[in-house]
């Protein structure tokens, strides 16, 4: 009895130890190609089409008549009934025929089939942001927004200071966390001003933009350094960049953004 | 302590066992399965070509003169039965079955025929048809403009029949009626669902011309009020003048109006998917022409459309021939022409 318990844990361990693969990379067989998707879509504008282009191999310089995908078989399922085709037009520029506005709240899901291989993505347009105040942060000289949330929905902020020329946020510094519910206000919060924008004569000048986006931005926006080389100790890297499509070998962003007023802060 | 030794293990072993089922792959994301939806494919499929139904070369007319001007240059196609054919046609015309027609036209089209025209009694099937046609690429096909009716008076008695005022005019009103609201696609099966959209599409077409022209009936005298009743054509034809010869009665009861040009409301970005993808549908226009193409291209998408022969003109022949924006697609005598034709093969 005792051996064959033995036997039984010996065996476990082996397999157990056995099952984590080394992986054996030659350089050859490094390079994985992935289907690049890219739309961005806003309210109140004509739908701009949807991007499909490959990305190369390492050492290839980027040309877009390489990259583009040409036979790609796509449409458009506009709040979950109405097919809108999307057709190839130039540099992996998939558009519809005919020109139509997205709106807020209205869902897009796009289908498509490349070499048998299907792709999904699904968005839908946020509402415009309802700002219920602003401040600005004299300390660590940023800006600040209370957000009224609004489900399926999260919250990034710009600031923007006018002038000759005027001058705005690289990039937004953080993006809210999704939530439900009644009542709810969400702050968001930009980078901080440079330097040479924080003496009083900008007073008067500076402003916040705050942007919708779908809840999926958010995994996209922390997780977009990770597939990056490490150059940096503190930023994230080598891991899974949180792109919002469907697919095998498929990567990129199908979502929408609605940016609200620009408003000025005291 | 033995006993307690072999409880040891077992716990150890297990906890092994559910580690190695873990590592065998959690991390696995489930593929995208599904293929895209056909119907969905064949409407990719048909913008690509340029969507003919939707655009202002729909449903590809061509009049008499010009097809009489060109009788040598021309394919001319007679799609009537054979003993209409024997009686009286074109010049040079083939007489060809609908059977047969797809095949005739695909190899008359590779073979760089400069126009392949269409021709029927009435030009109502040829314009069904032509549109058919029209979608599977033939983008040189065209249907002669209301048939043998307007190549020479002998062939004009059907027409001339069936235009007039129908009796329940009174009832028509200008009242709008709402269009539904948007549902999915119908659902078109295909033998070989993998095959290339270029293939099914052929398929689908084959299927509707030898379903015939008049499959699943078509309404020859009257509306029937029970169906979805669809008014295609511009506002003026579904909405009539005060001052017009009936007054303000533009449609029947619970008619829905989707616009033609410049509108074209069956564009996929318009309202399309307004129509019932599982309700009978009835459609109307001006002259039985544009309806017939529309009444294809629905066909094929595989909504089920009814067609009402002859469109306005056997509704409100009146208001046709008197109402300036309508005027054109009256059905007159004075259009009639007197072209030659042969008779027997």
């Amino acid at each position: 009895m005792k051996k064959l318990f033995n036997i039984i844990l010996i065996s476990t361990l082996l397999i157990f130890f056995g099952c984590e693969v080394e992986e054996i990379i030659s350089p050859d067989s490094v390079y994985v190609e992935y289907t690049v998707v890219q739309a961005e879509l806003h309210p109140e504008r004509l739908f701009p089409g949807v991007r499909f282009t490959k990305t190369l191999p390492l050492g290839v310089p980027y040309d877009i008549s390489e990259a583009e995908l040409k036979n790609v078989t796509a449409y458009i399922v506009k709040n979950e009934v109405q097919v809108i085709p999307l057709l190839y037009t130039s540099e992996g520029m998939y558009e519809p025929l005919y020109e139509f506005f997205i709106h807020e709240g209205e869902i897009y899901e796009l289908y498509a089939e490349l070499e048998e291989k299907y792709i999904y993505g699904r968005t839908i347009i946020p509402r415009k942001p309802n700002v219920a105040s602003v401040n600005f942060n004299p300390n660590d000289y940023y800006f600040e927004a209370d957000v009224h949330n609004i489900n399926d929905e999260v919250y990034a902020a710009l600031w923007i200071v006018s002038g000759t020329p005027p001058s705005k946020a690289d990039d937004f510094f953080s993006v809210t966390t999704p939530s439900t519910g009644y009542n709810i206000i969400k702050k968001v919060q930009t980078s901080s001003l440079p330097e040479e924008y924080r003496n009083n004569s900008y007073n008067g000048s500076r402003f916040i933009q705050v942007y919708s986006f779908d809840t999926s931005f958010r995994d996209y926006f922390y997780s977009r350094t990770s597939g990056q080389q490490i150059n940096d100790p503190f930023v994230q890297g080598g891991g899974v960049v949180e792109w919002n499509m469907q697919g095998e070998n498929v990567i990129g962003m199908f979502i929408g953004v609605t940016p609200g007023d620009i408003i000025n802060v005291n | 302590m033995k006993k307690r030794s072999i409880k040891t293990r077992i716990i150890i072993s297990t906890l092994l066992l559910f580690g190695l089922i873990r590592c065998i792959d959690d991390n696995i994301t489930p593929p995208l399965t599904g293929d895209l939806n056909s119907t969905a494919e064949m409407l990719v499929y048909f913008e690509s070509l340029g969507d003919f139904p939707n655009n202002s070369l729909a449903p590809g007319l061509i009049n008499a003169d010009e097809v009489f001007a060109n009788i040598g240059n021309y394919d001319i196609v007679d799609i009537r039965t054979n003993s209409e054919f024997t009686s009286g046609h074109i010049e040079n015309a083939q007489n060809i079955n609908i059977d047969s027609l797809y095949d005739y036209v695909k190899i008359n089209y590779n073979l760089g025929s400069p126009k392949i025209i269409i021709v029927s009694q009435s030009g109502q099937s040829s314009a069904y048809f032509t549109c058919l046609l029209r979608l599977a690429g033939f983008d040189n096909v065209y249907s002669m403009k209301y048939g043998m009716a307007y190549w020479n008076i002998q062939f004009a008695d059907e027409w001339i029949n069936e235009i007039g005022d129908t009796p329940d005019i009174n009832s028509y009103t200008n009242q709008i009626f709402e269009k539904s609201d948007p549902s999915l696609l119908p659902a078109v099966s295909f033998p070989d669902p993998e095959a290339p959209i270029k293939e099914r599409v052929e398929y689908r077409i084959k299927e509707i011309i030898s379903f015939g022209f008049t499959y699943n009936e078509v309404y020859r005298y009257h509306l029937n009020p029970d169906l979805y009743t669809v008014c295609y054509g511009k506002s003026r034809l579904y909405n009539a003048p005060r001052d017009g010869v009936f007054g303000l009665r533009g449609h029947p009861q619970e008619a829905i109006s989707y616009l033609d040009a410049t509108f074209y409301h069956f564009r996929s970005v318009n309202f399309l998917q307004t129509l019932p993808n599982s309700e009978e549908i009835m459609l109307y226009d001006y002259d039985g022409q544009l309806g017939a193409c529309m009444t294809a291209y629905l066909r094929v998408l595989g909504y089920d459309v009814k067609f009402l022969l002859f469109g306005a003109n056997q509704l409100f022949y009146s208001r046709m021939i008197t109402d300036v924006e309508l005027m054109d697609f009256a059905f007159t005598s004075q259009g009639i022409n007197n072209f030659p034709f042969v008779t027997g093969e």
